[in-house]
């Protein structure tokens, strides 16, 4: 008997030791809605603040000696922050923890606001965030096509040449800075970078900032400032391929993105295709309608970046890119060329403070084809090799920010006197403080120069913001900021004989076109309901004014000794736009979604009204969904989407409203494989007379769209 | 008398190969060979032309359509010079329209063209038209050279 006790007393003991060796590892595995394991999750035990990132397999493991049950915290980029309890490996307990998309997106992480990385609900200018999640459900292939269904008060339309013209909040397009990792775009079509650059095959998330933002940006940043943020891929390898074929105008589209990491190197390739035919709106005979085609054309565009991260915190990066596009036209095809390439490198110096240094080089040019043969009559080049420099000084929650830049300008182009050649240099300097005394409030000042060579100009520039939050679910934010775009070398020095019509000239006298923009908002976010209707939302309303002074546009000409009448660029005074933007969105935690926006739009003085773009007092655009993963291997979502377009405040004869919906089936078939189908149009909607700014729509179309990841397959 | 007789039935047939051979004469208009579409619609066209641009209307004065026919049922369309600087279009030939109809009322379909000017400059567009009663209504849509709108142009003119 007392053998036999003390034998079980000994097994006892034994597997206490065994139990109190498991009790010190932790093992999980972070899964998304659908059940994929999310590689790159951060797992935060919360009483030690001891971090670990999952792998590939979304899998983590802790070692805390200290309890039998840790918390924890799991955070995603695009997913709601989750607490959870992990039981430890004991029996090789294996904890499973699912995140949920953060529909609000306010956890995620933004730049453009500040130029340093902010929580988007800390930023202290309204910044609209468009999401991996929310580019995919648009399937869109070009930034034009997502901003189109995003943003209310942005709308797109042809010019003569059947460029895209752009209007945002009345401004025109040369008044929006589009970056791409923060740096400008080389080239020009009708009024700003041509759209087409900028695909979203790589692209992992969109940062609006509208009204002014010089005092960061410089130049151009006038009415806003539209950021596109490449992907950042943490997975040991991952490869996407997609395509899409669409009915309107037989458009196929072929992408692909391959990214490797191993060791500290990251390899990133992406490419894509597409073409399309020419679409014919309306009779040829139609003497009412301006634009009768939508040409068609085709396009490549191609992007390798190589980078190293070295282990005293510094990153190494290379990229290099190519950019062909033919616009075919009635009688001739047009060329769209562009090289870019760059470096940079990002030096963590310690926790305090990080050193971002960077140069990058774009040429884009164009060419006229006639029959096959160039004709060099419409030669365009336009190079700018710019060198950043930007550093970031930590003080706890305080930071520090300090930046410079030199541009050098190159512009050849048939629109000069016998394709003179103009270039200039511009310099810049800036420095922001970015206080926050407490974690409700945030203050950022920030002050820019910049000087260009050729006018002589100089631009200074301020911003001041601040956000507040009281109580804490409720965020107020207030700014001013002042923006200002230089004349461009080609407002300059223009001596074009437009078709023979007239013609322009370019105008060395000019000034900087300068906004003052202020801004005021509030944000209500939180939980809400019970039962079926639990779920986020978040509710946000801004009110801003824009004075816009000194406006370049062109102006009559009466001639002089050398030169004939015709229209002369020239500074105009007076334009002023103020409005309200208002954004909801709603999501249940079973997967019901509920978003819109609505922009009111007023103008005074001389508004951009050009038979091209005028601006629409009301716009709107919503989305209704519902999205479940309906089991492992099969998730659905379903949404009604639609845009609204007031009628244009104009005294030419223009298009009137109209709404447009959109229905979208978007089904994960398999690991990694999304199948999308989209009837666009779906009320059939056709304009009477297409008008410039009239939606570009035969009527119902459709389109089928196939994406995989094959590294989830295999 | 059987010679009377014989003389008799060979006069009677003889009339009545005369009769014959005089009502076919009498009915002869659907025997005639018809006409052939693209000659009955063939001629010259004189008259002012409405050339549209961009919805701004212009007037270009002593323009002439000249149909000349290839076939029995296709035309080539000479357009003469028209226009003022910069909407200066020098003479040119839309070749191969089919004519179809019948009875003074023709329908030339819709056909689109291209080519070069004498002066190496590329031009396509779209013609269609009718012909009733020898006037010409002739709607032309013309993208010529360079010039990102087309030019829409309405002619209407009777044969010379």
């Amino acid at each position: 008997m007392h053998r036999s006790l003390q034998r079980v007393v000994m097994l006892g003991m034994g597997l206490l030791s065994v139990l109190s060796a498991f009790a010190d590892t932790f093992v999980g595995k972070v899964l998304d809605e659908s059940g994929a394991p999310l590689p790159g999750a951060v797992v935060c035990v919360d009483h030690s603040g001891v971090r670990v990132v999952t792998d590939g397999d979304g899998l983590f493991k802790i070692h805390d000696k200290s309890a039998k049950v840790l918390n924890i915290t799991v955070s995603y980029i695009g997913y709601k922050s989750t607490n959870s309890i992990l039981k430890s490996a004991d029996g090789h307990h294996l904890n499973i923890v699912r995140l949920m998309p953060d529909e609000t997106s306010l956890s995620e992480v933004v730049i453009t606001a500040t130029r340093t990385p902010k929580p988007l609900k800390d930023v202290p200018v309204v910044t609209r965030l468009i999401s991996e999640s929310e580019i995919a459900k648009v399937d869109a292939t070009n930034i034009q096509d997502l901003l189109t269904e995003e943003l209310p008060g942005l709308e797109f339309g042809y010019a003569m040449s059947q460029e895209t013209s752009l209007n945002m909040s009345g401004f025109s397009g040369n008044a929006v800075l589009f970056l791409v990792d923060g740096e400008r775009l080389a080239g020009e079509t009708m009024n700003n970078v041509d759209y087409n650059r900028l695909n979203l095959d790589d692209i992992g998330r969109v940062e609006i900032v509208k009204g002014a933002s010089s005092a960061l940006y410089g130049a151009n940043a006038v009415g806003g400032v539209v950021n596109l943020i490449s992907k950042e891929n943490s997975e040991p390898w991952h490869l996407n391929l997609n395509s899409r074929y669409r009915s309107l105008g037989n458009e196929q589209r072929y992408g692909g993105n391959l990214n490797i990491n191993q060791g500290g190197w990251n390899f990133n390739t992406s490419g894509q295709y597409s073409s399309s035919e020419t679409v014919k709106l309306t009779s040829a005979f139609d003497t009412n309608s301006k634009i009768h085609n939508i040409f068609g054309g085709n396009s490549l565009n191609v992007k390798q970046k190589v980078g190293y991260r070295f282990n005293n915190g510094l990153t190494l990066t290379a990229r290099g890119g190519y950019f062909n596009r033919v616009s075919n036209r009635a009688n001739y095809d047009d060329y769209y060329i562009d090289y870019n390439g760059g470096l940079r490198g990002i030096w963590i110096i310690d926790n305090s403070q990080n050193l971002e240094l960077s140069y990058s080089f774009d040429q884009y040019d164009k060419e006229r084809y006639v029959g096959g043969v160039r004709t060099h009559d419409h030669d365009y080049r336009n190079r700018q090799n710019i060198v950043h420099g930007l550093y970031t000084k930590f003080y706890g929650n305080n930071a520090l920010t300090i930046g410079a830049d030199a541009m050098h300008d190159y512009l050849t182009t048939y629109q000069f006197l016998d394709n003179e050649i103009h270039s200039q240099a511009s310099l810049d300097a800036f420095v922001q403080w970015d206080y926050s005394p407490f974690q409700w409030l945030n203050l950022v000042a920030s002050v820019r120069d910049d000087y260009f060579s050729e006018s002589r100009n100089n631009a200074l520039t301020s911003r001041v913001a601040t956000m507040f939050k009281f109580p804490a679910s409720i965020t107020f934010r207030a700014s001013y900021a002042g923006g200002f775009r230089a004349p461009s070398l080609k407002e300059m020095y223009m001596n074009f004989d437009m078709a023979g019509m007239q013609m322009i000239y370019g105008n060395p006298d000019l000034k900087p076109e300068r906004s003052h923009n202020f801004n005021v908002a509030v944000e209500r976010s939180g939980m809400v309901g019970r039962g079926i209707l639990a779920g986020s939302y978040c509710f946000t309303t801004s009110a801003y004014h824009n004075y816009y002074n000194s406006r370049i546009t062109t102006a009559e000409f009466n001639g002089d000794s050398t030169r004939e009448p015709g229209a002369i660029y020239a500074n105009e005074d007076g334009v002023k736009a103020m409005g309200v933007d208002v954004n909801m969105r709603y999501r249940t935690n079973n997967g019901f979604g509920l978003s819109g926006s609505y922009n009111f739009l007023h103008m005074v003085g001389r508004t951009i009204d050009s038979q091209f773009s005028q601006p629409r007092p009301h716009s709107a655009t919503w989305r209704i969904d519902y999205t479940r993963p309906l089991c492992s291997w099969y998730k659905l979502y379903v949404g009604l989407s639609g845009r609204y377009l007031g009628k244009p405040d104009s005294d030419v004869e223009t298009d009137g409203a109209y709404s447009i919906w959109k229905f979208t089936l978007q089904q994960t078939v398999w690991r990694g494989v999304n199948i999308n189908f989209v009837v666009d149009n779906l009320l059939n909607y056709k304009p009477k007379v297409y008008y410039w700014n009239s939606a570009p729509t035969i009527g119902r179309t459709w389109s089928i769209g196939v994406s995989a990841n094959i590294n989830d397959l295999l | 008398m059987k010679q009377v007789k014989s003389f008799f039935s060979a006069m009677l047939l003889c009339l009545s190969l005369i009769c014959s051979v005089s009502f076919v004469s009498c009915d002869s208009k659907k025997d005639e060979p018809a006409v052939p579409a693209a000659k009955s619609a063939a001629g010259e066209y004189n008259n002012n032309m409405t050339v549209t641009v961009m919805g701004s209307e212009s007037v270009f004065e002593n323009v002439t359509y000249t149909l000349v026919a290839t076939s029995d049922n296709k035309v080539d369309v000479q357009i003469s010079a028209f226009g003022n600087p910069p909407m200066q279009v020098p003479a040119f030939t839309i070749k191969d329209v089919e004519v179809s109809g019948t009875n003074g009322k023709y329908t030339l379909a819709e056909t689109k063209f291209s080519g070069t000017t004498d002066a190496g400059k590329a031009y396509s567009g779209t013609l269609a038209g009718t012909v009733a009663d020898n006037t010409l209504t002739a709607n032309m849509s013309l993208q010529y050279g360079a010039m990102p709108m087309p030019m829409i142009c309405s002619f209407t003119a009777t044969k010379k």
